[in-house]
């Protein structure tokens, strides 16, 4: 059976390289490695990753 | 012929003559620039100034290398204007591909693409307008790395995959990605790898599929991390 992970409100999940507000894990994962982080610090997260990567 | 009708010959003669000139011209600058079709590197050869009017090439294209082929450019529908000059571009030989389409905000659709012979092509959809992908070709055996290939294509919409997809790939910033496009891409997710992720985009999957089809489609390929981003 799939595990689902699920972001509380106004967070984002991730283990350092993924991130979503929902996660399917796979089968084979246990999905221990995950932690929430704030909505804010995603979107930061992601507008450091557009001004680095800007072409 | 009356005075009248020989001046009217000369002056259409004039416009014809022109014409060849110009096309002579057209001609002569495209078979410098493309090597008479032989040339193979292409990078940033449609860079920057070139647009839709410009963008006339006389031969095929069949790069080895082209990274940041059309790198901000304003060249909108390359797949049309390619059609429009009676040529192909044909990737499948391209090696380097990193940013292929990079910069590009006036860009809505690109003919098939091939990273058959890329083994990376970094951002190569990224960090533009693209709405449609006629093919992304990819390899059989599903090893292309896809790093950061659609970061930030925000205008996706369709995209028709051929071949595996076998490692990390995100659609997250794709919200208006469609369902048929979401199912196609899911469709070819490798069937064997282990400890890959799939990011979409939680408002495209949420505006194309039911709670009950998106989980059955998620469902199909359980060997994979799917998110939700």
């Amino acid at each position: 059976m799939r595990k689902i992970l699920f972001a509380n409100e106004g967070k984002v999940l991730t283990n350092g390289e993924i991130y979503g507000k929902v996660i399917y894990l796979a089968e084979d994962a246990n999905g221990d490695e995950f932690y929430e982080i704030s909505a804010e610090e995603y979107a930061r997260l992601v507008e450091l990753t557009n001004d680095e990567n800007s072409i | 012929m009356t005075i009248a009708e020989k001046l009217t010959q000369i002056a259409e003669n004039e416009q014809r003559v022109f014409e060849a000139g110009r096309k002579a011209e057209h001609n002569e600058f495209w078979d410098v620039f493309q090597g008479n079709g032989e040339r193979k590197n292409y990078s940033y050869a449609f860079a920057y100034s070139w647009n839709d009017i410009s963008f006339k090439p006389k031969h095929n294209m069949i790069p080895t290398k082209c990274d940041s082929m059309f790198n901000s450019c304003t060249i909108s529908d390359i797949a049309k204007s390619l059609e429009k000059s009676g040529v192909y571009l044909d990737t499948s030989q391209s090696t380097g591909m990193n940013y292929m389409f990079g910069g590009n905000y006036s860009l809505v659709r690109v003919p098939p693409i091939s990273v058959e012979s890329c083994n990376a092509p970094a951002g190569i959809f990224g960090w533009c307008s693209v709405e449609t992908i006629d093919k992304f070709i990819l390899r059989a055996d599903g090893t292309n790395t896809l790093t950061e290939a659609f970061t930030s294509a925000t205008k996706l919409k369709n995209i028709t995959i051929e071949g595996v997809i076998g490692n990390n790939i995100s659609f997250q910033h794709s919200t208006v990605l469609s369902k048929a496009s979401i199912e196609n891409i899911v469709a070819h997710l490798s069937d064997t790898a282990s400890g890959k992720t799939l990011t979409l985009s939680k408002t495209a999957v949420n505006n194309a599929f039911t709670d009950a089809e998106w989980t059955a489609l998620a469902d199909t390929k359980k060997n994979w991390t799917i998110s939700l981003a």
